[in-house]
């Protein structure tokens, strides 16, 4: 048997112990931005998009106020799972819900552009104002122009650059008017920290990130999004998805031809 | 449901041994009269070019022609599907697929060098000589199984030439050592479609489903070749996960 005296310590200990007194600081910190938040804005609103981080937000923001208004932008292209999961949290949480649906829906937009059948003319679309930007508008007219996001600082140099000078509450601005005010309490958070805070507060995650791992894709790359996307198919996006939601990746190839390509 | 055979159609137990798994789609795959059918269509395209003749694409076709195929036909209402079952490996249901991976770069001033005609600019991003490095989920069976009921020595002889199965071939994936047929004991209907056990060995339509009386759950799939005809996309019954 080995003597636990001669046990040499890991040089950064556990994952759990490293993770551990940064997170609670972390946490503390988040809580701090949402308790000014609702403290200024009571009617502010959660954006979930059923991934790791948002989900994190919604667990934060809902310590602070237990009856925030939740809001989801369907594309229309979302992978079964995270719908699943959705209605499951709503069910299980109580939560209050909104959905803004994309219209037109991402397989419309998709299909229109013209790049994914052979010999079609190719038009541009854009993609983040049907997706994104039009159901913001929508949510913030119903309810109300102060939001939480799961953004993180770690995620792009511009997003760090912006989350940073503004501390993690974002003005935007419409023509020199305030349009909007977006609070992202975990903006300094890193990738493991968000997975030790959910596991430690014991909520589930969606479920297509253990598939996704399942499948060799490594935890970091796993994504929660659109089902189609344009970017690294020729790296397997599209093979992925095909695994991960087979029926409607059968229905999508038939209105998305050049993705057959890439199985 | 009505079964249409032959009197040269029989119950078989179709049986491929693997070299070393294959890559193909769970739980539904490599389904024997998609086989048979690609094997019907490789003849059919190499005759016409051997006679110089341009091979029509089904792709866009309203109405597909079928195949003539070694199979009986169940017929369940308006519409019908090939009396032949999805491939089952020995492998566990939960068991998850090994991740491999599949790459493709063309050396552009090696294939310059050696063209017979002169090549276009090779791009690495987009075009048929793009840079590829794909994920090959292989199931790793050492044998899989399918039911039939159709003609054993027609069968046989479409099978006998195929030395490899499934995705990635190329690359050395789906490997067959040796092909085995023979008569399957049984009530051909259940067994053809349930096998050994109660789970739906393909997708049925909604109604036959129901008369077998199995759990499932309903999805989009092609109800006969050639599948990559968008209108041969149909709500079935499949395995309830």
């Amino acid at each position: 048997m080995s003597d636990p005296a001669k046990k040499i310590a890991a040089p950064l200990g556990s994952k759990a112990n490293r993770y551990a007194p940064r997170l609670d600081r972390r946490e503390k910190a988040a809580l701090d931005i949402l308790d000014a938040f609702f403290a200024e804005h009571p009617g502010a609103w959660v954006a979930f998009s059923g991934g790791k981080d948002s989900t994190a937000v919604l667990d934060l923001a809902r310590r602070v106020n237990p009856w925030v208004k939740v809001a989801f932008f369907d594309s229309g292209l979302e992978f079964p799972q995270t719908t699943q999961y959705v209605n499951d949290l709503v069910e299980s949480f109580g939560l209050e819900l909104s959905v803004y649906p994309a219209f037109p829906d991402a397989l419309t937009i998709l299909e229109r552009t013209g790049y994914w059948e052979h010999g079609r003319f190719k038009v541009k679309e854009n993609l983040q104002e049907a997706l994104i930007n039009r159901p913001l508008r929508r949510a913030t007219k119903s309810l109300g122009m102060f939001s939480i996001y799961g953004l993180r600082a770690a995620e792009s140099k511009e997003r760090h650059a912006l989350l940073a000078k503004h501390q993690g509450v974002v003005p935007h601005h419409t023509k020199g008017q305030l349009d909007r005010v977006a609070a992202a309490p975990i903006w300094q958070w890193e990738h493991d920290e968000v997975h030790a805070y959910l596991a430690g507060r014991g909520v589930p995650l969606n479920p297509l990130y253990a598939q996704q791992i399942r499948l060799g894709i490594p935890e970091r790359r796993a994504r929660v999004g659109l089902l189609v996307d344009g970017n690294e198919l020729a790296h397997g996006r599209w093979a992925y998805a095909r695994q991960l939601a087979p029926d409607l990746a059968r229905l999508v190839e038939t209105r998305l031809p050049v993705l057959a390509q890439y199985r | 449901m009505t079964l249409l055979a032959s009197p040269e159609h029989r119950l078989l137990r179709i049986q491929a041994r693997l070299r070393g798994g294959v890559a193909m789609d769970r739980p539904y795959g490599l389904e024997l009269s998609a086989l048979l059918a690609t094997h019907a269509h490789r003849l059919r395209k190499a005759e016409a070019v051997s006679q110089g003749r341009r091979v029509h694409s089904d792709a866009d076709d309203e109405d597909p022609e079928d195949f003539d195929l070694p199979l009986a036909r169940c017929v369940s209402g308006d519409d019908w599907y090939w009396a032949a079952s999805c491939a089952q490996p020995d492998v566990h249901p939960e068991e998850a697929p090994e991740a491999r991976t599949y790459f493709q770069n063309v050396a552009s001033a090696h294939a310059r060098d050696f063209a017979s005609r002169p090549l276009p600019e090779v791009y690495a991003r987009k075009g048929s000589y793009r840079d590829v490095m794909m994920p090959s989920s292989v199931t790793l069976a050492s044998t899989l199984t399918w039911f039939a009921i159709g003609d054993k020595e027609r069968i046989a002889a479409a099978l006998r030439p195929l030395r490899a199965i499934g995705r990635r071939r190329a690359t050395g994936e789906g490997v067959v050592l040796s092909w085995s047929i023979e008569d399957a004991p049984g009530d051909p209907w259940r067994t053809l479609h349930l096998g050994d056990g109660d789970q739906l060995l393909r997708p049925v339509p909604i109604p036959v489903a129901e008369a077998l009386g199995v759990d499932y759950r309903v999805g989009a799939y092609a109800i006969r070749p050639p599948s990559w005809n968008p209108n041969r996309l149909t709500e079935m019954a499949m395995a309830d996960e």
